[in-house]
C-alpha cells in the first residue's frame, strides 16, 4: 500500500512535468512550427506515425504522467464525496484498474503501430 | 416598505462586472474558491477527455491508419467532435497554467504573504498583492491561449 503523502508527491511532480510534456504536445500541433499549413495537415498518417517512431518513449512518459496525474485526481475527489472503509477500497481497486488498462492501450499504440501504407 | 426592501436586494446582486471580474462574485471565501472550482470541473473533464484520447490516438495499432485518417476527418472544419475537443483543449489549458500557480504558490510559498493580525474589514493576504494580481495573468493567459488555439483548430 502507498501512503498518501507520497500519492500527493508524485501527483505533483507529474502535474509538473505534465507542464512541459503537454506544451510540448501541444507544439506538435502549430502548423507554423512544422512548416505546414493547417492544423489538419499535422494530423497525417506519415506526420503522425514520425512523431511516434521518433518520440516514442517521450509520448509513453506523457502518457503515464497524465493519467496518473488525472486517475489520482478522480480518486482523491471521489474519496472526498464518500467515506466508508468499503468505498475507499472500491475507489482504490478502481482507480488501479483503469491506469493498468489505459497504460496498456497507450503503450500498445505506441508499440503496435505498422507504418502507413 | 417592500419597495425599499426590494430595492436592497438588488444592490446585494453582483454587477455585470462580476461576469468578467472573479474578485467580485459573492462566493465564499472568494476568488480562491472560483479558481479551486474551475480547477476541478476542468480537471474533471480533462481527465475524461484523456480516456477518449487515449482509445483514439491507438486507433492506428489498433485498427490500421484508414480508420486513423476517417478519424481525423472529423476534427476538419466546425463538427460537434471538433468542438467536443476545443472545449477539453479550454479545460486543459486552464487546469494547466493554474497548476502552475497553485505549484508557485504551495511549493514556494509565493505571494502568499506573511500572517498578521486580522483588522476589519478582513481581507486574506493571498487575496491581496503578488496573488491576486497571479490570478489575474492566470485568467487572462487561458483566454488568450483558448482564442490562439480556436484559431489554430478552425482556421487554418
Amino acid at each position: 500500500m502507498v501512503r498518501a503523502s507520497v500519492l500527493q508527491l508524485l501527483q505533483y511532480v507529474t502535474g509538473a512535468l505534465m507542464v512541459f510534456l503537454v506544451s510540448w504536445h501541444l507544439a506538435m500541433r502549430i502548423p507554423w512550427l512544422r512548416g505546414m499549413e493547417s492544423f489538419i495537415e499535422t494530423l497525417d498518417a506519415t506526420v503522425v506515425y514520425g512523431e511516434i517512431t521518433g518520440f516514442g518513449l517521450l509520448i509513453l512518459i506523457l502518457a503515464y504522467a497524465t493519467l496518473f496525474h488525472g486517475i489520482n485526481g478522480l480518486r482523491v475527489i471521489l474519496l472526498e464525496l464518500r467515506h466508508g472503509e468499503y468505498w475507499d477500497r472500491l475507489v482504490n481497486v478502481l482507480a488501479l484498474i483503469v491506469f493498468i488498462f489505459f497504460a496498456a492501450l497507450a503503450t500498445y499504440g505506441i508499440v503496435g503501430v505498422e507504418p502507413p501504407a | 416598505m417592500a419597495r425599499e426592501r426590494y430595492t436592497r436586494l438588488l444592490d446585494l446582486r453582483p454587477r455585470w462586472r462580476a461576469f468578467i471580474n472573479p474578485w467580485l462574485l459573492r462566493l465564499p471565501n472568494n476568488p480562491e474558491r472560483l479558481a479551486f472550482i474551475l480547477h476541478r470541473t476542468t480537471g474533471v473533464i480533462a481527465s475524461l477527455f484523456l480516456f477518449f484520447h487515449i482509445i483514439s490516438t491507438s486507433t492506428p495499432a489498433r485498427a490500421g491508419w484508414e480508420a486513423w485518417r476517417e478519424e481525423v476527418l472529423n476534427l476538419q472544419g466546425l463538427t460537434p467532435i471538433s468542438l467536443l475537443f476545443y472545449i477539453a483543449m479550454g479545460a486543459i489549458l486552464f487546469h494547466g497554467i493554474n497548476g502552475v500557480r497553485l505549484i508557485l504558490a504551495e511549493a514556494l510559498a509565493l505571494g502568499i504573504g506573511k500572517p498578521e493580525k486580522p483588522k476589519p474589514p478582513y481581507i486574506a493576504p493571498l487575496l491581496r498583492g503578488f496573488q491576486r494580481r497571479l490570478l489575474y495573468a492566470t485568467f487572462a493567459l487561458w483566454i488568450i491561449l483558448w482564442a490562439l488555439l480556436g484559431y489554430i483548430m478552425f482556421f487554418t
